[in-house]
Parts: C-alpha cells; sequence; structure tokens
C-alpha cells in the first residue's frame, strides 16, 4: 500500500544529504548570480563599444541568471524540506521542477550551440566551394 | 506521527503520475546533458593527443579538463538514470530518489570546490598584478629625474 504524500517524512540521514546538497546548490547558485551581474555590467559596456557582440552577451547573462536563480531556487526548496514538517514532498517537487527548469535550459542552449556550429560548418563549406568555383580557370 | 523513510530499505511511498512526469523530464534531460559532457570529453582527449606531438603542454591543460567532464558526465547520468528508476518501477521510489540526490550532491560538490578553485585563481592572479603594479611603481620612481 502506497503511503500518503503529506505523511511522508525523510528520515534524519536523508535529510542530511539534502543539506549538503541544498547547501553546495546554493553556493553555486550565488556565484552565478555574481558572475551573471558582472557580465551584465560587461553587457552594458558592450552596448557602447560593439552593439552587436552586447547581444550576444546580453543572452549569455540572461542565461547565466536564470540558472543562478534556479540553483538557488532549487537549494531552498531543498532546505525547506530539512527545516520543515508535514510537506516535504510538495518541497521536493518544488526543488525538482527548478532543476527541470535549469536543465531545460542547458539542454535547449547546448542544441542551439550545436546547430549554430552545423551552420557555420555548412556555410563554410559552401563559401569554401564557391571560392574554390571562382578560382579554377576557365577553359 | 509522520512516516519515516529507512535509507536503502523498501519504502511504501510511491510518487504520483504529475510527479513523476517532473522527474521523467529532468531525467532525459540530464541523460542528455550527461551524454553530451562524455562526447566532448572524448573530443577534448582525442585533440589533446593529437597536439601532443607539437605542444606536450596541451595534455597537461586538457588531462584534468577531460577528468571534470567524464566525472560530471558520469554523475549526470547516474542521476539519471536513478530518477528514471522512479518512473519505471515500483515500491523503491525513495531508495532511487536518494540515490540520485546522492549523485546531484557528488555533481554540486565538485561544482563548489570548482568555484572555490575558481576564486581562490582569481584571488591570488589580482595580488601578483597588485604586487607587480607596486614594484613596477617602485622601480620607476626610483629611477626618477631627482635620483
Amino acid at each position: 500500500m502506497t503511503q500518503q504524500a503529506s505523511a511522508f517524512e525523510f528520515s534524519d540521514v536523508q535529510n542530511d544529504v539534502i543539506s549538503r546538497l541544498s547547501t553546495r546548490m546554493k553556493f553555486v547558485g550565488i556565484f552565478y548570480i555574481v558572475v551573471g551581474a558582472m557580465m551584465g555590467l560587461g553587457t552594458v559596456a558592450m552596448l557602447f563599444i560593439m552593439p552587436p557582440v552586447a547581444v550576444i552577451y546580453g543572452l549569455a547573462t540572461a542565461a547565466e541568471i536564470l540558472i543562478g536563480l534556479w540553483t538557488n531556487n532549487a537549494a531552498s526548496s531543498f532546505r525547506m524540506i530539512t527545516s520543515t514538517q508535514g510537506n516535504d514532498v510538495g518541497n521536493l517537487m518544488n526543488a525538482l521542477e527548478s532543476l527541470r527548469k535549469l536543465y531545460n535550459l542547458q539542454f535547449w542552449l547546448l542544441i542551439g550551440g550545436i546547430v549554430l556550429c552545423v551552420l557555420i560548418v555548412i556555410v563554410a563549406l559552401v563559401g569554401g566551394l564557391a571560392f574554390m568555383s571562382q578560382m579554377t580557370p576557365t577553359t | 506521527m509522520t512516516q519515516q523513510a529507512q535509507p536503502h530499505a523498501p519504502s511504501g511511498f510511491e510518487f504520483n503520475e504529475a510527479q513523476n512526469l517532473t522527474f521523467n523530464v529532468l531525467a532525459s534531460r540530464m541523460k542528455f546533458l550527461g551524454i553530451l559532457n562524455l562526447v566532448f570529453a572524448v573530443f577534448i582527449a582525442l585533440f589533446a593527443v593529437l597536439a601532443m606531438f607539437t605542444s606536450p603542454l596541451t595534455i597537461v591543460v586538457s588531462g584534468p579538463q577531460v577528468a571534470l567532464m567524464v566525472v560530471l558526465g558520469l554523475w549526470m547520468m547516474n542521476a539519471s538514470s536513478s530518477f528514471r528508476m522512479i518512473t519505471d518501477t515500483k515500491g523503491s521510489d525513495i531508495n532511487h530518489l536518494m540515490t540520485a540526490m546522492e549523485a546531484l550532491r557528488k555533481l554540486y560538490n565538485l561544482q563548489f570546490w570548482l568555484t572555490i578553485a575558481v576564486l581562490v585563481l582569481f584571488l591570488v592572479g589580482f595580488l601578483i598584478a597588485i604586487s607587480m603594479g607596486v614594484f613596477a611603481a617602485a622601480a620607476m620612481s626610483g629611477e626618477g629625474p631627482g635620483t
């Protein structure tokens, strides 16, 4: 027979693992946010020097800050599991939802990066072939 | 009284369908990122081996990077397969969850220490730059017109 979600409480040993995970995630999350803030300043500076590069900087900054915020949210929900009683599964699911968003973003960023790399290779190949055909003397 | 789950002991608790969906999506994303980490690690290792003949220092720089990527990739895949087991099996959801949590803890522990290392390196570099600047300024003032 399955237990009710509201009645479920993690044991002390499990709370210890979750608590340590939460501490590490909090630190990593804050680091991401701080680095994101620094990149944000760089983006503002880039706006005046090279606006097209500032767009790329801006996107990277947004991703960095989102990853930091979601890591921090997950860390807070994990902490709530150990510091409160009566809603362990609810807090766990909140933490996992933040983790899902975080890994979803990383997944799509990587897909975007791979697609961009493939496009660059194709453009370079097509450009190279076009250049070669122009260089070949016509008879 | 609340029900306490024992570590690595069968528990009657089962996550519901909506919760399983979250576990499933998280598991598939983590698996993809884990595999990609391993693939990139293999590429970097191949590049390092090829570059070793022209510049032996490459292996020193790439070695730790490859090791980190392999370890991160493996822990991501471990966490992913445990999350997947929560949805695919019955009767041991909490045990699988705690295995995934342990893998996540290792993953973030490594990121924590890497961040500390980066901060220490940054601080050391900053201090070296400042001391070099002070020495240069002192040397410049020593060679001034008055001396």
